[in-house]
């Protein structure tokens, strides 16, 4: 049985999971950016506070 | 000389310079990560760039070791399919990873130069272990030479029509140090190149040059050409032309970047 192939596909696995890696990193990185600097427009709602009925 | 370097009681073998290939690639992809960490670039684009060039590079090598060996070694056309089995040919890796690389740098808006010179050390690297591994597997040996030649070394097989143990020009070990030599001088280079792409252009001249003699010296390549009584194979035809263009484009990247830097008159 010839195990060279096998040496090729871990190796492409591990680019691969490298690549995966490094995309998903950079992807929560850019969430937590947002979170801390929220473009325009892009603002999180908070509760509505209308002062509706609050007396005469 | 050590062509299975690993073989296991049930009958199961791994093959030495595909080992070596397996091994560089791992050197390759640490040195490049250091790389990655050390200039800031962007992780997710060099790697997957790296995903399409490593596949482009194995298939082009194996069609182009198909190329080159399928009427001598009686290779039909499934052969193409099964890089796994069999040799590469390091040019053909090179051409089809540099049309991958030029269409990837492209499309994801990369610096064409500045990715080359990332990728060049960690190549060099990468081709000093595949050197390593044609040693142990005894392919891309020399020619037949006179025994009292100072660095002859003994062929061992497959070795085609040389017959085995016949003196033979070192050319696997002359490769491997060339690709060391290499690394070392883009190493020292790194902190000081002029220009973006120094590095990769650098690299392309020394292999293309050391290549074109040391491959002058080889006994298994297909002969292209006769020019005055000299014979000319495939792989010295591409080392000449990938040595005009770096040559060329060294020249022209210089020129630019001396012109960035020249103070403009108001």
């Amino acid at each position: 049985l010839n195990l060279n192939l096998y040496l090729y596909l871990a190796l492409f696995l591990l680019l691969v999971g490298l690549f995966v890696h490094a995309h998903l990193k950079r992807r929560r990185e850019e969430a937590r950016r947002q979170d801390v600097h929220p473009e325009p427009g892009t603002e999180p709602q908070g509760p509505e506070t209308e002062d509706r009925g609050q007396g005469e | 000389m050590k062509p299975v370097l690993f073989r296991f009681s049930d009958g199961a073998y791994i093959h030495s310079g595909h080992f070596m290939l397996f091994v560089g690639g791992l050197l390759a992809i640490l040195l490049l990560a250091i790389e990655i960490r050390r200039t800031g670039e962007k992780p997710e684009k060099i790697w997957g760039l790296m995903v399409l060039l490593s596949i482009a590079a194995v298939y082009g090598a194996h069609a182009f070791y198909w190329l080159d060996f399928r009427k001598e070694y009686g290779y039909g056309l499934k052969h193409l399919f099964i890089f796994w089995k069999g040799g590469m040919a390091l040019y053909g890796g090179a051409i089809l990873a540099f049309v991958t690389y030029a269409l990837y740098t492209h499309w994801q808006k990369m610096d064409f130069w500045r990715t080359g010179d990332l990728l060049t050390p960690p190549a060099a690297l990468f081709v000093f272990c595949a050197r390593l591994g044609c040693i142990l597997s005894g392919c891309c040996h020399g020619r037949e030479c006179r025994p009292d030649f100072p660095f002859a070394m003994a062929a061992a097989p497959p070795t085609g029509p040389i017959a085995p143990h016949t003196p033979v020009y070192p050319t696997q070990p002359a490769s491997a140090a060339a690709a060391l030599l290499i690394l070392v001088v883009l190493w020292a280079r790194w902190s000081r190149k002029k220009f973006e792409g120094e590095i990769a252009l650098i690299g392309m001249l020394i292999y293309s040059a050391t290549s074109f003699v040391i491959e002058g010296y080889r006994g298994d390549l297909r002969v292209l050409y006769q020019i005055l009584g000299t014979e000319i194979s495939q792989n010295q035809v591409i080392s000449v032309n990938l040595f005009l263009a770096a040559l060329i484009l060294y020249f022209y990247r210089l020129r630019e970047s001396r012109a960035e830097q020249a103070p403009t008159l108001p």
